[in-house]
C-alpha cells in the first residue's frame, strides 16, 4: 500500500493539521453570505453591475464550450450540483458541532475559474431559494465575493504553486479562496454600512473581526479537508481528473 | 431543504404564472429597499409571513426556521452596525460605543431584512424553481437555462448519494473522532464526483441513444391560471406598503 517514507509523511500532515486545528474552535457556520435586503439598493445594483460582466465572460464561455463539445451541456450540470451539494459535506470542528465547506477553490481547480463563476452564482441562486440563504437583491455582492474573486484567486494559486507542491497549492488554493470571499464580503459590509466615528476602516474591522471567529477557521479546515479530497480523487477518479486537464504541469 | 422544495410543488399559489409571483416578490423587496422605513418593513414582514402560511400553506414552524436560517449572519452582523468604534477624547485609545442613533439603525436593518427574507421565502415556498424555465421569455441563453436545470435535478440526486454515503459512514465509526471525520468527508466527496460525472455520462449517453442533438431539453409547459383573487391581494399588499411610506 504505502511506502514506509509516504506514510511517515502521511502521519506528519495529519498531526500537523490536528494540532493546527485543535487551537481553533470552529463554529456551526455556513460560507458566509449576505442575506436578503441587508444591502441598502445603491449598493445591491452597484455589486450586480460590479458582477455582470464576469457573468457574461463566463455564459459566452459555456455556450462557446457546449457548441464545441455539446456532451459538456450534462457534465456542466453535473459539476454545478457537485460543487452544491459539496457544501453539505460536515467539516469537523472541536467543539462537536459542524461547519460546511464553500468548495470554490476545489471548482475553480477542477473547472476553471470562467465557468465556476457561472456555476456558482446558480448555485447561490438554489442556495438563496431552496435553503433559504442568501439572497436575490443581494445575490450581485454575493456572487462576486464567493464566484468571481474566491475562484479566480483559487485558480492564481493553484496556477503558481502547482508545480512546486501539489498538497501545498490545494490547500493554499482552497484555504485563500474561503478567506478572500471573507475579506470581500467584510469589505461590502463596510463600504455599505461605514462607522459614523472611524468611516470605512473602522466598519471594515468590526465586520473583519466579527466574521473572522466563524471564518478563519473555516478557511484553515476547508484547506485541509480540500488536500484529503483531492488525495482521494487522484486514487478514485484519476481518469475524470485528467480529462478535465486538472492534473497538467502538477508536481 | 426537501421540505421547502415540496412546499413549492404543493402550494397553493402553484397556479399563478411564477414571473408574476417573482415580479411581486421583487416589488416588494425593491418597495422595502427604496422607501427604507421601519413601519414599510414590518407591514411587508407580516404581509409576507401571512400569504406564505394562510395561502402558501406553510406551517408557522417552518417559516420561522426558514428565517432563523438566515439568523446566524445577521445577529452578528447587526451587532457591527449597532457597535460604533473610534478615537474617544484627547489620548486617542479606541473605544466601542454604543448610541441610540446607531441602535436605532441597527433595529431598521434588522426589521428591513426580515422583511426582505419573507418576501424571498415567500417566492421560495410558492414556486418550485422548475418553473424558472419561464424566463425563457426574457431571451434568457437557452445553454444557460439548461445547465441551470440539469443542476437542479442532479442536486436532489447526489444529495441522496451523499446522505446514504453518510450514513453508511456513521454506522461504521467514520464521524467518531474528528480526524475520522476529516478522512470520511474527503473519501466521500472524491467518490461522489466519481459518481456524479459516470451518472451525467451515462445520462449523456442515454440522452444520445434517444437522439438527443443539442439544444432546449424539451419538456411539458405547466398551464396557468389568471386568477383575479391573488391580482388583488398583490395590488392590496402594495398599495399597504406605498400607503406607509409617509408614516
Amino acid at each position: 500500500m504505502f511506502s514506509r517514507h509516504s506514510l511517515r509523511r502521511r502521519t506528519m500532515q495529519i498531526a500537523a493539521i490536528t494540532i493546527a486545528l485543535s487551537l481553533l474552535a470552529t463554529r456551526p457556520a455556513h460560507a458566509m453570505h449576505i442575506m436578503e435586503g441587508f444591502l441598502p439598493w445603491q449598493w445591491a445594483l452597484f455589486w450586480w453591475l460590479v458582477t455582470l460582466p464576469f457573468w457574461i465572460w463566463g455564459a459566452r464561455r459555456l455556450v462557446f464550450l457546449m457548441r464545441e463539445r455539446p456532451e459538456t451541456r450534462m457534465m456542466l450540470g453535473v459539476a454545478g450540483a457537485f460543487t452544491f451539494v459539496l457544501s453539505a459535506l460536515k467539516l469537523p470542528s472541536v467543539t462537536g458541532s459542524s461547519s460546511h465547506p464553500t468548495g470554490t477553490g476545489l471548482g475553480a481547480i477542477l473547472f476553471g475559474p470562467t465557468v465556476m463563476s457561472v456555476i456558482g452564482s446558480i448555485a447561490l441562486l438554489f442556495q438563496a431559494l431552496l435553503i433559504a440563504h442568501g439572497g436575490l437583491t443581494t445575490l450581485g455582492a454575493n456572487a462576486f465575493s464567493m464566484a468571481v474573486v474566491g475562484p479566480f484567486v483559487a485558480w492564481g494559486v493553484w496556477k503558481l504553486m502547482r508545480k512546486r507542491s501539489l498538497w501545498l497549492a490545494v490547500f493554499l488554493a482552497a484555504a485563500l479562496a474561503n478567506l478572500s470571499t471573507y475579506v470581500v464580503t467584510s469589505a461590502q459590509l463596510a463600504l455599505a454600512y461605514p462607522d459614523a466615528a472611524s468611516g470605512f476602516i473602522g466598519a471594515l474591522m468590526k465586520f473583519g473581526a466579527i466574521f473572522a471567529i466563524t471564518q478563519i477557521p473555516l478557511a484553515i479546515s476547508e484547506g485541509i479537508l480540500t488536500v484529503l479530497l483531492f488525495n482521494a480523487l487522484q486514487s478514485n477518479a484519476a481518469a475524470e481528473l485528467r480529462s478535465l486537464g486538472a492534473l497538467e504541469n502538477v508536481a | 431543504m426537501h421540505r421547502l422544495d415540496a412546499y413549492a410543488h404543493a402550494s397553493r399559489l402553484r397556479h399563478v404564472h411564477p414571473l408574476n409571483k417573482f415580479a411581486f416578490a421583487l416589488t416588494v423587496i425593491a418597495l422595502c429597499l427604496v422607501l427604507d422605513r421601519p413601519a414599510v418593513s414590518a407591514a411587508a414582514l407580516l404581509w409576507m409571513a401571512g400569504l406564505s402560511l394562510l395561502w402558501g400553506g406553510a406551517t408557522p414552524g417552518f417559516v420561522l426556521r426558514l428565517l432563523a436560517a438566515e439568523g446566524l449572519f445577521l445577529a452578528l452582523s447587526v451587532v457591527a452596525v449597532a457597535v460604533q468604534i473610534g478615537p474617544v477624547g484627547q489620548g486617542g485609545g479606541w473605544s466601542a460605543t454604543v448610541t441610540p442613533a446607531s441602535l436605532a439603525q441597527a433595529g431598521a436593518l434588522l426589521l428591513r431584512a426580515f422583511a426582505c427574507a419573507s418576501a424571498m421565502n415567500f417566492l421560495a415556498l410558492t414556486t418550485p424553481i422548475l418553473e424558472l424555465a419561464a424566463a425563457q421569455r426574457f431571451r434568457a441563453p437557452a445553454a444557460l437555462l439548461d445547465v441551470t436545470l440539469v443542476m437542479y435535478r442532479y442536486v436532489f440526486l447526489l444529495l441522496e448519494t451523499l446522505m446514504r454515503m453518510q450514513r453508511a459512514q456513521e454506522s461504521r465509526n467514520g464521524y467518531a473522532s474528528w480526524s475520522a471525520t476529516m478522512r470520511s468527508a474527503a473519501s466521500l466527496g472524491s467518490q461522489l464526483f466519481a459518481a456524479s460525472w459516470r451518472s451525467g455520462q451515462r445520462m449523456e449517453m442515454a440522452l444520445q441513444a434517444r437522439g438527443y442533438e443539442g439544444g432546449a431539453l424539451p419538456m411539458l409547459a405547466p398551464t396557468y391560471t389568471l386568477s383575479w383573487a391573488w391580482l388583488a391581494v398583490a395590488c392590496l399588499v402594495l398599495a399597504t406598503l406605498l400607503g406607509l411610506a409617509h408614516l
